[in-house]
């Protein structure tokens, strides 16, 4: 069929005007072959990343942002395969890649409120209990908030939600206290939540003088 | 007449020369002549003058009764009677001649020299002369010679003369003429010429030899004709390799310019060797004539007797005449006297022309009497008692005619009459002493008539009357009165009235003799009357003597008895014919006309019985029946009216420009043409024929001549008659029903086809405006096979499509009147009908033409034309289908499909021009291609390979020629073109692919292509595998 | 051309072509017109109502509303020799018309006009214009020359007419129907074909004398054997032809037969 032979005939020499074209001009290609390795790289870390948050933690990119992403990755892939990648494919990659991230931090950014605030809160309720401990796993948490590019970000933070909560259990504390103690971290536990298990459970962790009484003027 | 004495007597009675009749037949039948002219200076012809009779002229000058010295010269024309008169004097004057008169009489006899010097041996007065030595020349002179061998002489000695001229002659040639003359008359073809019958040296030679059979009054002499070089002489005097002195001769004689001249200068200058030549060839010598006339004249005067000399004709001393007229201008007294000679009385004759040309003014200057005979010696009365005289004499026989000689010396008183046996009713010549001669079997009209038409002019002369009218006019009615005439006269002024009367009257094969009889012995007029005592004249001859020649009573038309006309001078005298309507006189006939309308009736009467005729020539009688066969064609044309008979008026022309012709006549000798009908050799065509003889001869192509009416009633009755016929074989379809009209637009319809200009698929959208349009075909140029195209050229050969176009244009109009080139108005029905019927024989021969032979050649030519194209038009189909098929076989296999739309081409279209972009665009080199065309013409293209795919299958010709007719290939010109080029411009950008691919080969980027990258696309495929990870799993 | 005005282009063929259109059915004029003149010849005049007009005149169509029809039985429009035929027979309703004035004329100058030194007719118009009502010229004589011809009054010889009415004389004679074989006497004969024949002959008749184109057309169907004419002598209806004395009927006729 004549069409189709037209068409590898066009692109035949399009190819060997391309191969010339990079012959003409190495360092060029140089400097792209590096941004692309730095952009591959990038992208390297965002899938493993991506990959230890979402096997970890649980996170998933939409639809459109995976879409877009995958699109860059195969274009990026297809443009090594003449040999020489293009300046203007990296580039455009590059950009493209750059929203991309935007768009994974800001889905990042909420997953990790839902991800990490009841046990933040829980942290700060009993932050007293053991202050440099409990201050320091919170710490420790609150690095992964802005979508870190390391892995030992997430590492950490999956250490410290871990050391969070085998804290929170050594606490053995049963849904009462933790009704009683959510209370108290917002200012709403009264002396009327003082029941007997809760008075026996901050009697047995030593944490009487711990709690402050006050009025509430409601 | 006595017919059985007559048929004894004929012969010795009827000879033209007068020496050669017995003396009594000679008196019997001698006419005194009554219109001598007396002169003493020769003039050629003289005019008025007082008329002498025979008889004054011999009282007062022959009879010589002063005993004078005389040399009388008797003159006139040939055959006038010079001799006749002479000899007549002669034998009157030895009845009446002294007793010491001594009469020498040289006759003519045959008229030679030879024959003249025998007469002069046998006379008693020279075999007594002296001089022996001249006299055994004479005799040798005699002797006779081999005929051939005696002309080579004359020829021989003749060239001799010329080479040794000296001068000695009036007329000299320079010495370079003198030479060619004699190389030209040495060559074989010029001397096979002048020895011819008709030439010069039998002139001669019949002066010098015994039993010649040339006319007497020949003269022994070359004539400047004799030396006219025609073409056919010339050419062959070159084929057979002259002497170049000889061929200039015959080249300068050919001129016209100077060609008379030189032949003039040639025949006088040999003129002065002839006289030589004769005496050579007789072997005397000039002298000897003069002295044996001396050696006579002393022998007399010695025996005191006296010479009168008769020489009837000085021509018989051709060659020795100058040196015999020497002899006898010499007078017996004053300073001769001395000589003893004794007196001389010579009469002799001559004729006007050799009398002025050859003798010497001298001698004519010693002539003492000039005698002239005029032509018309004889007037009416004359003449018809010329020939009672003859009829008289071979009635009588010998003895009666020699008794009177005897006893009476042929007294005029005493000159006896034959006893009337045949004739008694015909008409009789008074003469003196109340006697009468019986005419039979001449009338005096028929006297006339043969006077007047029969001797051509200078022959009316007694000789010829004897020789031309009396001799065969009696030996017809001798051999079988019953046929009487039935010598084929020339008629002349036949009346017609008088020839269709005999006709409708009388049975075919007597009509002829009668109308023959009538015109010649009668007045030739259609009347006839009555007179007071009872006799009935038809056409002014008694009826009695039509019965005695068995001629049926015919009756014509009732008339008053004429007046008995006046005697009138011959001369002067009209045959009644002619003068038979003061009317005629009006209308300016000239004798001319009168002339070529009697040639072509005796023409036309020898065909009628049996002869063929010729009218392959344009001059004389041929020319003038030609020209009415002509004239009868073109009546016809325009007589018949063909548009009303339902013949095109294109059949008329093509007929015209055939050979065919509508009319021919029957037996018609050298035509290539065929007639449609033809006339056949009767008195009824005949009659056709000659009224358009008259026509335009007597009316100079109109009816406006006497009697016309009836000869415009007989034209337009024959055409009444023969219209039908005509109407019918000039009639296409009298040769086949296949009309040549419906293959003329069979072909044309090919024609257009072929040519482009009809260029539907099917016939049905074919209209009659197709056939009338009358643009003229393009001549673009096209994409067809050579077989379409070499049938194209095959048509127009000859302008054949041309013809045949105006042939399908002319056919069906209705012009005013003859044939027109513009074409109003169309014979509607007919046209269609013919138009359908073609279409619907999807253009094939018609029916029934295969096998035609139509005579009209324009006609044949038409199906000749349409079976040359049915005969190629397969073989054109076929090619141009294959043709075809490779192309578009070629079309599918770029596109890999059958089915190439509109969509498709241009989507090539596009393609093609990014391929040539990519080229440009990546600095490839090939002729940047303009797919425009392409593109433009996308619908028509794909179209083209639609029509062309779809009688890829199709073996009817008429359908795969119309298929082409628009040359769909020429559509699919810019395809292919584009093919064609990429074709070209693929191998080109491979070959550079390839050469510019090879300055990477070896390059380790390139082999190890992509090889830096393969652990970016090992960490994509890994980050696409992760990116791709959906929910949790 | 019979009561108008003598056209050319009004030839008996175009009229007759005409007619032929019409056989089978009405046509209008303007396609009769387009079928016998069409667009596609490109001339620029047209003829058509030249010869339909003789069409009309002669009673062959009827025209209306635009409508040409035959007006005649198909059988008449046969042959152009049958169409002859009918217009042969009632010559005599177009008295007034140039077309028999002119024959009329033509045929009572005789012999005369083989004598007048014109050999074209269109010359002859001084001859013939005394002698009819109105006059004719050149075109009308070139006109005339067509219908005289195609009627059987004689024969053309290029543009010259000869008169001779045998075609005309034997169309009168069928008409007036003649009982075959049966000689009438010639006064007989006049009388009955002279209500056809008033074009060649003079209705007097007082002279008893018939004509030179006439005489040429007895004598025609004469020797054809057509008919048969004689000279009996006892009978006294003596007439005369044209004297031709070469001719068996040289001049007086007093019987007649029709023998084919």
């Amino acid at each position: 069929m004549i069409l189709d032979l037209l068409n590898n005939k066009i692109n035949a020499m399009k190819k060997v005007r391309q191969l010339e074209a990079i012959k003409e001009n190495h360092a060029q290609q140089v400097k792209t072959d590096q941004k692309y390795h730095d952009l591959v790289g990038r992208i390297a870390v965002a899938s493993e990343t991506y990959g230890y948050a979402h096997n970890h933690l649980g996170f998933l990119l939409s639809d459109m942002t995976t879409q877009k992403i995958q699109a860059v990755i195969v274009e990026l892939r297809s443009a090594s395969e003449s040999g020489y990648v293009a300046k203007d494919v990296v580039d455009k990659a590059d950009n493209d890649f750059e929203a991309i991230q935007k768009s994974i931090k800001g889905e990042w950014g909420k997953y990790f409120r839902t991800l990490t605030s009841s046990t933040t809160n829980t942290l700060n309720v009993i932050k007293g209990i053991d202050p440099t401990k409990i201050g320091q796993c919170l710490s420790d948490i609150d690095t992964a908030k802005d979508w870190p590019y390391d892995m030992a970000v997430f590492i950490t933070l999956c250490n410290a939600l871990d050391d969070a909560n085998a804290l929170i259990s050594d606490l053995n504390m049963d849904s009462n206290i933790e009704c009683f103690l959510e209370k108290m971290v917002k200012g709403n536990a009264s002396i009327a939540d003082l029941d007997n298990k809760v008075m026996a459970w901050i009697q047995s962790e030593g944490l009487a003088g711990k709690i402050k009484l006050s009025f509430s003027y409601r | 007449m006595d017919s059985s004495i007559a048929r004894e007597r004929i012969a010795s009675v009827v000879k033209p020369d007068s020496i050669t009749a017995s003396q009594g037949d000679f008196l019997a039948t001698h006419v005194s002549l009554k219109k001598l002219h007396l002169l003493n200076k020769f003039l050629l012809s003289p005019d008025g003058g007082r008329d002498y009779t025979e008889d004054y002229v011999y009282e007062h000058f022959v009879l010589n009764r002063d005993n004078r010295h005389q040399f009388i010269a008797v003159y006139g024309q040939s055959g006038t009677g010079k001799s006749h008169l002479i000899r007549w004097f002669e034998a009157k004057f030895q009845y009446d001649k002294q007793e010491n008169e001594v009469v020498l009489f040289i006759r003519r006899s045959d008229n030679t020299l030879k024959g003249t010097i025998r007469q002069l041996l046998n006379t008693p007065e020279v075999q007594q002369i002296a001089n022996r030595e001249i006299f055994e020349r004479l005799v040798k002179a005699t002797v006779h010679e081999d005929e051939n061998k005696l002309k080579g002489h004359i020829y021989h000695d003749l060239i001799n003369e010329i080479e040794h001229d000296d001068d000695s002659h009036d007329i000299r040639l320079a010495n370079v003429k003198r030479k060619r003359l004699v190389a030209f008359l040495n060559n074989d073809i010029v001397q096979k010429h002048l020895m011819d019958l008709n030439g010069p040296i039998e002139r001669i030679y019949s002066k010098v030899a015994e039993n010649s059979s040339v006319d007497r009054d020949t003269i022994a002499q070359f004539v400047p004709e004799d030396f006219l070089v025609s073409a056919d002489w010339y050419e062959e005097i070159l084929n057979t390799g002259a002497d170049r002195k000889a061929e200039n001769m015959a080249r300068e004689l050919m001129a016209d310019d100077t060609g008379m001249q030189t032949a003039q200068k040639a025949a006088e200058y040999l003129n002065q060797f002839v006289n030589d030549v004769i005496q050579l060839c007789a072997g005397i010598e000039p002298g000897d004539f003069r002295d044996i006339f001396q050696d006579i004249r002393r022998e007399l005067y010695r025996i005191g007797k006296n010479l009168t000399l008769f020489i009837e004709d000085v021509t018989s001393f051709t060659g020795v005449d100058d040196a015999l007229l020497d002899a006898l201008i010499v007078e017996h007294t004053g300073m001769n006297a001395g000589e003893h000679l004794c007196r001389i009385s010579s009469v002799v004759g001559t004729t006007s022309n050799y009398l002025k040309n050859h003798f010497r003014d001298n001698h004519k200057d010693r002539i003492t009497q000039y005698i002239y005979i005029p032509d018309d010696v004889f007037d009416e009365n004359g003449l018809y008692e010329f020939v009672g005289r003859y009829i008289n004499a071979m009635s009588l026989q010998e003895e009666t005619i020699n008794s009177w000689l005897d006893n009476s010396h042929a007294s005029a008183e005493e000159y006896p009459i034959h006893r009337v046996k045949e004739g008694a009713c015909w008409e009789f010549v008074p003469i003196q002493y109340g006697k009468e001669l019986c005419l039979y079997p001449f009338t005096k009209n028929s006297i006339r008539y043969f006077y007047k038409y029969s001797l051509t002019n200078g022959h009316q002369t007694p000789r010829y009357i004897i020789r031309d009218i009396i001799e065969p006019v009696v030996n017809d009615v001798l051999a079988d009165a019953g046929s009487f005439p039935s010598i084929k006269y020339t008629l002349m002024n036949v009346n017609t009235t008088l020839s269709y009367r005999i006709q409708s009257e009388v049975g075919e094969e007597k009509a002829d003799r009668l109308l023959r009889f009538l015109t010649i012995w009668g007045d030739g007029t259609p009347q006839q009357y009555t007179t007071a005592d009872g006799i009935t004249y038809i056409s002014a001859v008694r009826a009695e003597i039509l019965d005695e020649l068995g001629f049926p009573r015919i009756s014509m038309v009732e008339a008053a008895v004429p007046v008995q006309p006046e005697q009138q001078d011959l001369s002067t005298a009209t045959t009644q014919v002619e003068s038979s309507s003061e009317q005629e006189a009006q209308f300016d006939i000239s004798t001319k006309a009168y002339h070529h309308v009697d040639q072509a009736n005796e023409e036309l009467t020898k065909w009628r019985n049996g002869h063929p005729l010729d009218l392959s020539t344009t001059v004389g009688v041929g020319g003038i029946l030609r020209k009415a066969q002509e004239d009868i064609w073109d009546y016809l044309y325009s007589a018949i009216n063909w548009g009303t008979e339902e013949i095109s008026l294109d059949n008329i022309s093509k007929i015209k420009k055939s050979s065919m012709r509508l009319v021919l006549f029957e037996n018609q000798m050298k035509t290539r043409s065929n007639g449609f009908i033809m006339m056949p050799a009767s008195w009824d065509s005949m009659n056709v024929i000659s009224a358009f003889i008259r026509w335009r001869e007597y009316g100079k192509q109109s009816w406006n001549y006497p009697d016309a009416e009836f000869d415009a009633y007989l034209v337009t009755s024959w055409t009444a008659r023969i219209k039908d016929e005509l109407v019918k074989a000039v009639s296409e379809n009298s040769i086949s029903e296949a009309n040549y009209i419906e293959a003329a637009i069979a072909a044309e319809i090919y024609r257009m086809i072929l040519n482009g200009e009809f260029r539907e698929k099917s016939l049905k959208n074919l209209g009659l405006e197709y056939l009338f349009n009358s643009k003229s075909p393009k001549t673009a140029k096209t994409n067809h096979t050579k077989e379409w195209n070499s049938l194209i050229s095959v048509m127009s050969q000859k302008d054949a499509a041309a013809k045949n176009r105006e042939t399908v244009r002319q056919y069906f109009n209705l012009p005013q009147g003859g044939t027109s080139s513009s074409i109003l108005v169309l014979d509607a029905p007919n046209l269609s009908r013919a138009f359908r019927r073609v279409k619907g024989n999807r253009l094939a021969m018609p029916e029934g033409a295969e096998t035609i032979q139509d005579p009209v050649k324009p006609r044949q030519e038409v199906f000749s034309y349409l079976r040359e194209i049915l005969d190629r038009v397969g073989q054109v189909a076929k090619a141009e289908l294959s043709n075809a098929s490779t192309v578009i076989q070629q079309i599918y296999d770029y596109f890999d499909t059958d089915e190439v739309d509109k969509d498709l081409i241009v989507e090539l279209a596009n393609r093609v021009k990014a391929f040539y972009d990519a080229i440009n665009d990546n600095h490839f080199s090939a002729t940047y291609y303009q797919t425009d065309l392409v593109r433009k013409n996308a619908e028509a293209i794909s179209k083209a390979i639609n029509d062309i795919g779809n009688i890829l299958e199709e073996d009817d010709a008429l359908t795969i020629i119309m298929a082409f007719s628009g040359d769909p290939l020429s559509a699919l010109q810019p395809l292919q073109e584009m093919f064609k080029q990429l074709d070209i411009d693929l191998q080109k950008i491979d070959r550079q692919l390839i050469a510019r691919k090879s300055q990477f080969s070896g390059d380790a980027e390139c082999n190890s292509q992509g090889a830096q990258y393969e652990s970016d696309v090992q960490s994509l495929d890994d980050a696409l595998d992760l990116f791709g990870r959906k929910a949790v799993s | 051309m019979f009561k108008e005005k003598m056209v050319t282009p009004a030839i008996p063929e175009r009229v007759y072509t005409l007619c032929k259109m019409i056989e089978s059915k009405p046509i209008s004029l303007s396609e009769l017109k387009g079928k016998m003149e069409p667009d596609y010849l490109n001339q620029n005049s047209s003829y058509f109502n030249d010869y339909r007009t003789v069409a009309e005149e002669l009673g062959l169509i009827n025209v209306y509303d635009n409508m040409a029809e035959l007006a005649v039985a198909p059988s008449v429009i046969k042959s152009m020799s049958e169409m002859r035929k009918y217009i042969n027979g009632r010559l005599e309703e177009y008295q007034n018309g140039p077309f028999y004035q002119v024959t009329k004329a033509y045929f009572s100058l005789n012999r005369e006009v083989l004598h007048s030194k014109m050999k074209n007719i269109s010359e002859m118009a001084p001859l013939i214009n005394p002698l009819i009502n109105g006059s004719v010229d050149a075109v009308a004589l070139r006109a005339w020359r067509f219908w005289v011809s195609y009627l059987g009054f004689g024969y053309l010889q290029d543009m010259f007419f000869i008169p001779n009415a045998s075609v005309f004389l034997c169309d009168v004679i069928n008409t007036a129907e003649f009982e075959k074989d049966r000689r009438y006497s010639f006064g007989e004969f006049i009388s009955r074909i002279l209500p056809y024949s008033g074009i060649v002959m003079d209705s007097s008749l007082t002279n008893r004398q018939m004509g030179y184109g006439v005489s040429n057309g007895l004598r025609t169907l004469h020797d054809a054997g057509i008919i048969k004419l004689e000279h009996i002598l006892d009978q006294e209806d003596i007439w005369n032809l044209d004297p031709l004395n070469a001719h068996s009927i040289s001049t007086t006729v007093t019987n007649i037969t029709i023998c084919k």
